[in-house]
């Protein structure tokens, strides 16, 4: 095993294999490219963003112990263990006893006056996308963009700029699941279709026609009504109702495709059985072109998300999510701009930095050189 | 080709049936309906007129809709038939009961037939008809008198009608077919000779089971050593039994309580301990009742028949009976109508001006491929396609809507209020349709944008490349020519072909477009049918938005075949 592997890296001669090709395409495609790589990161990065947006503390020092309350919002409740606010010598709050939680923000000024060698070090943003202000705000929220907000406040008090950065990773994360789940279930139905063709297509047809006429947003409305959905049950629904109605339709275009070559008539001859004919086979030659369109379905997804949310029928709340943000600018007065701007930007730099992707990976895997004459 | 449509057509209905029947089936099944929502209005009109003695605990009484109540209901929302029925009636292909009395024989009562308006100050009248059901030989004949007004009319085509006068100086009945007596309903007095409790009970064929309460008390019970306010009731069930009445008695005492949302039932068990259940809107108090005893000392007398005349018709979707609407109190038909036109004007000026802009964009950018033109109007395309197009409307109207930067735009709506639409000459309702239009036009087309363009140019690419192009440009044809005659023909075909895909974005789609400009199209009529469970309203959106996607669908397959002469689809 490790001798083969050895070949491989060593032999220069030997000639690169289509992805590895695909692969360079697609590094050659500069936009796309650094898209995909400024877009991994954020991601990568966001799953921190309890460490760097966050209204916990990251270290408290405090009588000689160190601790790291921050860590437990990164790492789960389990891990660090909770402490209330009279622990921390923290009585009172804007004239009020502090109960639960700490507030470490003004934890921090008092450890300062105190002078007693106890010390808090914040987060870089030291506010939470859920928490509530109203206490702490100068005037009415939603409040316009200031030194301490930089991006404002919304309707209920909560600072934006916290709010769009961790609905990023949700909005990433939950179109990513959806994406990948429509993919297995697309492949599943498109391939039973294709692969049997005849009456079963017949009918599976008619089938999916049914389901794609169906108003899908206002079905889910519906459901959501009595289902009160949760992150994933949201991301069944998606994928259930309408994700995986594309994807079928191309996979089961090749499958019907590939199915009439010589390699399936050959791997049926050796007496392959029907799903390792299928999945073995078959779909890794049916796969490529449909990966293609996965970037454009990844934007799909995040932007029935952010319809969903904006319609006040996706997550539920507090959850921060980017539609919720542009409801609120539109519903209250249009003079709350940074409540439609602010998201909307978030919404534009994320889905055309996914186009981009989208058009590399399509350039990559179809380099067709257009030929002009002159 | 007409043969090809009319298969297509046909092959419509199956799908058009599937597709509703599967809405019907969710709407069906999914709780939280119009006829819970209607039971919960009376429920809380109950409890905020004190009615149902609620006592300490508000919820107390709240799932004591008495039976019959319950059973009007279900008969006004069609729950007394078997959901297939129910579709089938929505349809049209099984008989709709349009009128539905009961009344006692010989005991005459008015038909309405038709209103009108008339006189000076257009008063409303009503063409009226009185309908009797008789007796004769055991078997149930309905008869109606001749027409007339119900007030007398002086004036224009309906005074040709007399005034109605009453039953009693009708000299002529006429039987009639319209009318069959569906059932007839005995009607009994159940009569407590001990309590002297007297109930009403109308039995007739669909009659299962009746309740009804015979007495309540509030004893003093101790829970946790505080006193609570139980209810101990006496409960009736009266059910058939070979041709007469059954009647037996059960107790149940219990307490509701509330607890911030949590709102459970208490129930005293027989041997005096307490069981907490869940409290289920839809469970009434009888529900928990154990065990029933035979009860013999009520008295059961029928007093009298009463007949049940009905007029049934067919009338549904295929007859263009959309139904009416819960909220609105008007024929769905009617509320479409008023708004299509809106979503309409708004979606045929995006779907034209789209296709104006992109075929020679994208025929442009194709020509011009890999110049500076091509690369900065392909990034500005695809951020175009990144933004949702209600989105970028939003920010428009932040940017222009007079809210804290320009005020160009108006915020929303069709056109301006309608006292000032009306003083308007017609040359300022252009303009301000105009100033209303642009936003919403400019939002509706952000997204399909990319799409056409880069299609036409990836088509037109393509197609530049082939040998026939070629071969043009051999024989020495000019290139504008060798483009445009030939290359573009061909090209267009992928975008024909993505016709009627847009058309049901622009005519179906549009919902979050007309939420964020306040536009009054079909599909915020839907959206908000939804919310408000007005589901005549959904399902006659439904019907239009299935019918716009499914003609779309063809209509993309005949421009295929008008501009590729090579197809032949039968």
């Amino acid at each position: 095993m490790s001798n083969s592997k050895n070949i491989t890296s060593t032999n220069k001669y030997q000639s690169e294999s289509i992805l590895q090709k695909r692969v360079r395409n697609f590094k050659k495609i500069k936009r796309a490219y650094y898209s995909l790589l400024a877009i991994g990161i954020a991601y990568f990065l966001s799953f921190f963003a309890p460490l760097l947006v966050n209204n916990k503390a990251l270290v408290v020092k405090y009588d000689g112990s160190y601790y790291f309350p921050a860590m437990g919002d990164l790492l789960g409740e389990g891990f660090v263990s909770h402490y209330d606010a009279d622990y921390f010598g923290q009585d009172e709050v804007f004239g009020e006893k502090r109960y639960g939680e700490p507030h470490f923000r003004e934890l921090k000024k008092q450890y300062k006056s105190e002078n007693k060698g106890n010390w808090v070090l914040m987060p870089i943003y030291s506010y939470s996308p859920v928490e509530n202000l109203l206490g702490e705000l100068e005037g009415n929220p939603p409040t316009a963009p200031d030194s301490k907000h930089i991006l404002g406040t919304d309707n209920r008090g909560r600072d934006v700029f916290a709010r769009v950065i961790y609905g990023f990773q949700i909005s990433i994360s939950f179109a990513l699941i959806v994406t990948f789940l429509s993919y297995i279930l697309g492949i599943l139905i498109g391939g039973t279709l294709g692969y049997y063709g005849n009456k079963v297509d017949l009918y599976g047809l008619r089938f999916i026609e049914i389901f794609s006429l169906l108003p899908f947003l206002f079905i889910i409305i519906i459901l959501s009504s009595f289902i009160k959905p949760s992150f994933f049950t949201l991301i069944l629904l998606l994928v259930l109702l309408r994700g995986w109605i594309g994807i079928t339709y191309y996979v089961r275009g090749e499958f019907f495709r590939e199915k009439a070559r010589d390699y399936t008539a050959a791997a049926i001859a050796m007496g392959a059985s029907t799903p390792s004919v299928m999945f073995k086979h078959i779909l890794p030659n049916a796969l490529t072109s449909v990966i293609t369109f996965a970037p454009f379905a990844l934007i799909s997804n995040i932007g029935t998300l952010i319809a969903l949310d904006f319609l006040g029928f996706g997550l539920r709340p507090p959850t921060p999510s980017w539609g919720e943000l542009i409801s609120q600018g539109v519903a209250e007065d249009i003079s709350y701009w940074w409540l439609i701007v602010t998201p909307l930007f978030m919404i534009f730099i994320t889905l055309t930095t996914i186009t981009f992707i989208g058009e590399g990976v399509r350039q990559a895997f179809d380099p067709r050189e257009y030929s002009k004459l002159q | 080709m007409f043969k090809y449509i009319l298969k297509r057509l046909l092959l419509m209905i199956p799908t058009f049936i599937g597709a509703t029947l599967l809405v019907f089936l969710i709407l069906a099944l999914v709780p939280g309906g119009p006829f819970e929502r209607a039971v919960f209005q009376i429920q809380a009109a109950q409890m905020s007129s004190g009615e149902g003695g609620g006592g300490g605990s508000s919820v107390e009484g709240s799932s004591q809709l008495s039976p019959e109540v319950l059973d009007q209901l279900q008969r006004q929302y069609g729950l007394d038939k078997p959901l297939m029925v129910r579709y089938l009636i929505w349809l049209g292909l099984y008989p709709r009961e349009t009128k539905s009395k009961k009344v006692a024989y010989d005991k005459p009562f008015r038909e309405n037939l038709e209103y009108f308006k008339t006189g000076k100050r257009s008063r409303t009248y009503e063409l009226q008809r009185w309908v009797r059901v008789r007796k004769e030989g055991g078997k149930d004949i309905v008869e109606v008198s001749g027409v007339g007004t119900d007030f007398k009319v002086d004036k224009g085509e309906f005074s040709r009608f007399p005034e109605l006068p009453f039953a009693d100086n009708i000299p002529k009945w006429f039987p009639n077919e319209e009318w069959k007596v569906k059932e007839v309903v005995d009607v009994y007095e159940v009569k407590d000779t001990s309590a002297n409790v007297t109930k009403s009970i109308q039995v007739g064929k669909d009659f299962e089971v009746s309740f009804f309460v015979k007495s309540t008390e509030t004893p003093t019970i101790q829970e946790d050593g505080k006193p609570e306010g139980y209810n101990k009731v006496t409960w009736v069930r009266v059910t058939p039994d070979n041709g007469g009445l059954k009647t037996e008695e059960g107790v149940v005492t219990s307490r509701i309580s509330r607890n911030g949302d949590k709102v459970s039932t208490h129930l005293m068990q027989s041997d005096g301990s307490i069981k907490k259940v869940k409290y289920e809107r839809d469970k009434q108090m009888y529900d928990y009742i154990e065990t029933w005893k035979p009860a013999s000392s009520w008295q059961k007398t029928v007093t009298e028949q009463l007949a049940n005349p009905t007029q049934t018709a067919f009338s549904g979707i295929f007859t263009g009976d959309f139904g009416t609407s819960y909220v609105y109190d008007q024929p769905v038909l009617t509320l479409i109508g008023e708004r299509l036109h809106i979503s309409l004007f708004f979606g045929l000026i995006g779907f034209i001006l789209s296709y104006m802009i992109c075929i020679p964009l994208g025929i442009f950018k194709a020509i011009k491929h890999g110049s500076k033109f091509d690369f900065i109007s392909s990034a500005i395309v695809f951020m175009g396609y990144a933004t949702p197009g209600y989105a970028f409307g939003a920010l428009m109207l932040v940017l222009f809507g007079g809210g804290s930067f320009l005020d160009i735009f108006p915020l929303g709506g069709f056109h301006s209020p309608t006292e000032v639409w009306e003083q308007m000459s017609w040359w300022e309702k252009v303009l301000d349709q105009l100033h209303h239009t642009f936003l919403p036009v400019l939002s509706y087309m952000v997204s399909a944008f990319a799409t056409l363009t880069l299609l036409m140019k990836n088509s037109l690419m393509e197609n530049l490349g082939q040998d026939y192009i070629r071969t043009a440009y051999a024989k020495g044809l000019p290139e504008k020519k060798i483009i445009f005659s030939h290359a573009v023909r061909n090209s267009l075909i992928p975008i024909a072909t993505g016709i009627g895909g847009l058309i049901g974005v622009f005519f179906a789609g549009s919902l979050l477009i007309e939420k964020v400009f306040n536009i009054d199209g079909i599909a915020l009529l839907g959206f908000q049918a939804v919310v408000s469970v007005d589901y005549p309203i959904f399902l006659g959106f439904l019907v239009f938005s299935i019918i716009i996607l499914v003609l779309g669908n063809l209509i993309s397959d005949i421009c295929y075949m008008l501009i590729d002469p090579r197809i032949k689809l039968d």
